[in-house]
């Protein structure tokens, strides 16, 4: 056993530290920053450009494919991200349409969405929570009726998040309604311009533009759009499941919580001693959270195949790591960016509330359960 | 809204409280944590029969008094809280006895309830079977009726005092070919009958409280059969709601957990530690909630209506606590917390460690908190069912 | 980075599981928790035939020579065996004060006997205020003919009834760390007597009185006075020991349960197939896989002679809580029969609490943590 990084991680770790710190404008939202302002949003959108520059968003690709095939810098890259608050890694494009794309599409869909994403210039939204389909997914509606050459889309997706930003979308649709539910899904890829597409925001608890409802109205989506086979588009999806979770953002951005609430104890002088048993023990559970993580990158470097680990780090930072913050700050953890008064910057508020919203977004904790106790534990479905 | 007892019910407490004072000073008993299942003594049950608390709130007709169910828990409260073994009479006066007034033969009413009144019939509970536990509409126990009496055959579990016990109050299977609630009826069965084994569980404190209760061909009279043939199944369910709605769901660890509050009342150590008076806090504002859930069950049943979900939750609520309760006496008490009665070092007669041992079943006797979780979802949120 | 053990810890792992499988079933484990001595002494002989009392200790003293982690994967499989007896005082406690604050003479000695099989030891530390801190030490060694006369109370000394030998934490002068003495004491010696406690664990806890007990010159261990931090190297290392203890122990139980909801059917389905129960596996899960990486880096740590007081801390304080939490989930699943004697499941949730509140509970540790990430110290 060996719980160290190696000396080139160590230096990976540095350089994304140096480069994060030394671009990062000094007055930085200590919050999760999208759409605070255009301003903000723009600088994003350039520093992807600049992060897809330096390959780092190909990090745990195939070398076939341009990448390093490096799960363990990916999940440095992640976790540093997330605790400078700087959204550069496309949850979905980096995180979830690369790999689905490299395990299920064709080359000519590798072709011209790899480099793309790679290079930072394309952000994807991801199309799957529905009005009627929520933690059941598979009872989904849209409808994709295959045509010659083409899907016609009709339907109503919603939860979608950054679909109002985002260039592209993945999602689910129902192309043949008589099957057995699993069995009548088709995985669809569509430029969020194509005709017939529209976006309607919707405000989160945190006040934020995140969330929208999508609308497909009479969508053609063209045939070399549909990634995997028709009408297996499911287990599509199911293989996606096991990408989306490896919980580091979760852990860089609860580092970085844990850090400045142990600051903020320090520096107003809190001794009383159940206080600085709530701190340690967040520490302890982001320590256990690291391992949970990390784990899960050495696994996947070492192909060693992950059906058990993706779930737990996430069930883990999501269910905990966001009454911290309330209990530590007390009366002034309920004060709001912008307030007079308010504590690091009102990070507290708005992470709390975030917890709440990451929970239930990207498949609840109830569903992570149940993938560990099927897939982990084999217990009977 | 009224928060408050009436000045009768004020009375009565300091009536029971008095009596059990009194038995304390005379050393009738020792305080122990789950008396009310575990300490038997005819004798205290005799007494406690003739200060006229057993059968309170039946009907004067059948000896009873027809007092509220709030006036019952009170009596109960008090009885809880001192520790008193009064497990020989808990069963008889909590379901057995209002069983048989609900559905019983004028027979059976006659020959029972005067007797439980007095403190003089002790009931175990023949529910739970090895392959039906928390599914227990699936029980096989048979129950064949002939021309004279029903032949009894199979094998009931976790039978709680059935070697202390006079009579077993049975459920068992009368017709097979029906779906499995619609086949069920209830009897109240001799447990010195020819052909019924009793046959020791040690629990895992060593101790000899659960039964397994074997049938062979037990011959029982017609007249054992409780109510209507193939009733059984909607007899049991008003009987469950009385089991899971007594303070004995939450006070069964009462005992230490007095004695746990007054050790840190009186040691240093304790009350200088802000951890320990943050958990001992805690733990009397939970109490507080809990034993409120509870008086909340008795009301709605003095109003006339069937808590029946009200007493799931209170159950649920109050077995999570009495597991709290524990964790954190042990935890209070650090390494002396590992300490059993008869160790000359335990703190508080090494009732924390016994406490800690023993809750691990209170969410499970009586309906696992599980199962009563799904009873509050369908019957008190009106969620469908799966 | 690397997260697996090593073949050879691997064979280590293996090893331990089948000789424990075969020569420690349950029965034993139950026979063992009424008996006088709780150990049996064949299997104690065999288990240092197999090098086991002597895994850690250097060659040069007659031990193997592997490593702490090694130990832990050791202390793991005892865990989820739940092997009786004095392995852990003898080995973890008494060789590690041994290892710790021994000259060259008494290592060659004692350790070479513990790795023989021939020497059962312990360490006294605690007392009736059931205390790991220096401060509330309070049994004496008063300087007397060029030797010392120990006075007082040790309580929660574990396996003194079958020790030979017991290394008596004592104060021979000083304050709080100051001033305090480690002593080799042979338990027959004249004015010591020992008495079993009754505890959740069956395990076999003393109270050990020492009334007016010489003991010679060379029964210093170490310089005099000088005693307090090898007890906090060895405290630190019998709390990772216990948390791979605690972590065979919860595998075992998860393992158990898992089997158990698959097997048992109700309502016609097993009850592994019900949301609620598969929670509960899934919680158990993740506990499991937590503690077992918290611990490890602990004991790996400890092993490449790093600074760990932080993780030994958060080790510790994890796994007193994820262990116990685990046996409780275990029981709800397994319902009734696991409340039973006879059932295994019990075993494992009486050892849990007593792990928990051993060499320090989750408070105490995080308070450490406390202090180690930066809060100021406690008003």
């Amino acid at each position: 056993m060996d719980f160290r990084f190696t000396p080139e991680e160590e230096a990976f770790r540095q350089e994304v530290r140096d480069y994060i710190t030394n671009v990062l404008p000094p007055d930085w939202p200590a919050l999760d920053p999208i759409d605070i302002s255009p301003e903000i949003n723009d600088f994003v959108r350039q520093q992807m450009k600049v992060v897809g520059a330096k390959g780092w968003l190909s990090l745990s690709w195939p070398k076939e494919h341009g990448g390093r095939e490096d799960p363990m810098l990916d999940t440095i890259l992640q976790d540093e991200l997330a605790y400078y608050r700087l959204p550069v890694r496309d949850v979905q494009g980096v995180g979830n349409v690369a790999p689905t794309l490299i395990h299920f599409g064709n080359d000519e869909q590798r072709k011209h969405h790899l480099p793309t994403i790679a290079k930072g210039e394309i952000l994807w939204c991801q199309g799957y929570s529905e009005p009627g389909a929520g933690s059941d997914l598979a009872g989904l509606s849209l409808r994709a009726v295959p045509e010659d050459d083409h899907f016609t889309v009709n339907g109503q997706k919603t939860w979608t998040s950054f679909a109002h930003q985002a260039d592209w979308v993945y999602f689910l649709a129902r192309s043949n309604p008589d099957a057995p539910r699993h069995q009548g899904i088709t995985f669809l890829l569509a430029d969020m311009r194509t005709p017939g597409i529209s976006v309607n925001p919707i405000i989160d608890i945190t006040g934020n533009h995140t969330l929208n409802e999508t609308f497909y109205d009479n969508v053609k989506v063209p045939r070399e759009n549909m990634v995997g086979e028709l009408n297996r588009g499911w287990y599509v999806a199911v293989g996606l499941l096991e990408f989306e979770r490896s919980g580091a953002s979760y852990l860089g951005a609860s580092r970085r919580l844990l850090e400045d609430l142990v600051g903020y104890a320090a520096d107003v002088g809190l001794r009383h001693p159940l206080l600085r048993k709530r701190l340690a023990d967040a520490a302890v559970e982001l320590e256990v959270a690291r391992w949970l993580s990390y784990r899960t990158a050495w696994m996947h470097q070492h192909q060693m195949g992950y059906s058990l680990e993706p779930p737990m780090a996430k069930v883990f930072m999501t269910q905990r790591a966001g009454h911290l913050g309330m209990e530590v700050l007390g009366l002034h953890g309920q004060l709001e960016r912008g307030s007079p008064c308010v504590p690091l910057q009102g990070s507290v508020a708005f992470l709390t509330q975030l917890a709440l919203r990451e929970t239930i977004l990207a498949g609840t904790s109830e569903i992570q359960r149940m993938l560990i106790a099927t897939r982990g534990l084999g217990l009977p479905r | 809204m009224e928060f408050k007892f009436t000045e009768t019910q004020d009375k009565l407490r300091a009536e029971v409280r008095s009596f059990l004072e009194e038995e304390l000073k005379h050393g009738s008993f020792e305080p122990s944590n789950d008396a009310w299942i575990d300490g038997y003594s005819k004798e205290f049950s005799r007494k406690v029969g003739a200060k006229g608390w057993i059968g309170t709130i039946w009907p004067k007709g059948y000896g009873g008094k027809e007092w509220s169910f709030v006036d019952r828990l009170i009596i109960t409260e008090e009885l809880l809280r001192f520790g008193a073994p009064v497990a020989y009479h808990w069963m008889s006066d909590r379901q057995c006895g209002p069983c048989v007034i609900a559905y019983g033969s004028d027979e059976q009413r006659k020959d029972i309830l005067p007797r439980i009144i007095k403190g003089e019939v002790s009931f175990a509970l023949g529910m739970s079977e090895p392959d039906s536990g928390s599914d227990l509409a699936s029980l096989q126990t048979r129950a064949v009726e002939t021309e004279d009496a029903f032949i009894i055959n199979g094998q009931k579990i976790w039978t709680s005092g059935a070697h202390e016990a006079d009579y077993i109050y049975l459920v068992a299977r009368t017709d097979p070919d029906v779906p499995k609630h619609k086949g069920i009826s209830e009897f109240i069965v001799d447990l010195k009958l020819p052909g019924i084994t009793v046959k020791p569980i040690v629990d895992m404190m060593n101790s000899h409280h659960f039964n397994e209760v074997y049938f062979d061909s037990v011959r029982v009279p017609k007249s054992a059969l409780v109510g209507e043939r193939n009733r059984g199944w909607y007899q049991i369910a008003v009987q469950l709601d009385y089991e899971r709605s007594g303070l004995e769901r939450i006070m069964s660890p009462y005992p230490m957990f007095h004695m746990m509050l007054d050790l840190a009342r009186q040691e240093p150590v304790l009350y200088n530690n802000p951890e320990v008076r943050h958990k001992l806090t805690d733990l009397v504002v939970k109490f507080e909630v809990g034993r409120l859930l509870i008086y909340r069950v008795a009301w709605t049943l003095s109003q006339g209506r069937v808590p029946n979900f009200e007493s799931a939750m209170a159950k649920i609520y109050g077995t999570a606590f009495e597991q709290h309760l524990s964790h954190m006496a042990t935890q209070v008490l650090g390494l002396s917390g590992q300490l059993m009665e008869d160790s000359r070092w335990a703190p508080l007669r090494g009732l924390a460690s016994r406490s800690y041992l023993f809750c691990a079943g209170a969410t499970l006797r009586g309906g696992t908190s599980e199962i009563l979780r799904n009873i509050v979802a369908l019957r008190g949120l009106g969620l469908p069912s799966q | 980075m690397d997260l697996s053990l090593s073949e050879d810890q691997e064979m280590l792992r293996k090893m331990a599981r089948d000789f424990l499988a075969n020569e420690c079933p349950k029965t034993l484990v139950r026979e063992m928790e009424e008996d006088e001595k709780g150990y049996s002494p064949e299997l104690w002989a065999k288990m240092a035939e197999q090098g086991w009392t002597g895994l850690p200790f250097p060659e040069k003293y007659g031990g193997v020579g592997y490593s702490f982690l090694d130990l832990a994967v050791l202390l793991e499989e005892m865990g989820r065996a739940c092997l009786p007896g004095p392995y852990f005082s003898t080995v973890v406690l008494a060789g590690g004060a041994i290892m710790e604050a021994g000259s060259e003479e008494q290592k060659q000695k004692l350790l070479g006997e513990i790795s023989e099989g021939k020497l059962i030891a312990t360490l006294a530390l605690t007392e009736p205020s059931a205390s790991y801190k220096a401060n509330d030490i309070q049994v004496t060694a008063a300087a007397e003919g060029g030797g010392h006369v120990i006075n007082g109370t040790k309580l929660f000394v574990p396996d003194a009834n079958v020790a030979d030998v017991m290394v008596v934490v004592a104060r021979t002068g000083g304050q709080g760390a100051e001033g305090l003495t480690l002593f080799l004491v042979d338990p027959k010696a004249s004015g010591v007597s020992i008495t079993q406690l009754k505890t959740i664990a069956s395990d076999k806890l003393c109270e050990v009185t020492f009334d007016k007990v010489k003991v010679g010159q060379d029964a210093v261990l170490g310089e005099v006075g000088k005693g307090w931090p090898m007890v906090e190297t060895v405290l630190q290392k019998a709390a990772v020991a216990k948390c791979a203890e605690m972590v065979g122990g919860a595998q075992q139980v998860l393992e158990m349960t898992v089997n158990y909801s698959k097997e048992r059917v109700q309502f016609g389905r097993p009850i592994g197939s019900f949301q609620a129960i598969q929670h509960h596996c899934a919680n158990m899960a993740i506990d499991v896989d937590g503690s077992r990486f918290i611990s490890y880096q602990a004991a790996w740590m400890l092993s490449e002679g790093m600074p760990s007081t932080k993780e030994v801390a958060m080790a510790k304080s994890w796994t007193s809580d994820a262990y116990r939490r685990l046996t409780a989930l275990g029981h709800q699943v397994h319902g009734g029969i696991g409340f039973t004697k006879d059932h295994d499941m019990q075993l494992y949730y009486r050892r849990a609490k007593a792990a928990e509140v051993t060499f320090g509970d989750g408070d105490f540790h995080r308070d450490v943590v406390a202090s180690e990430i930066g809060l100021p110290d406690p008003a």
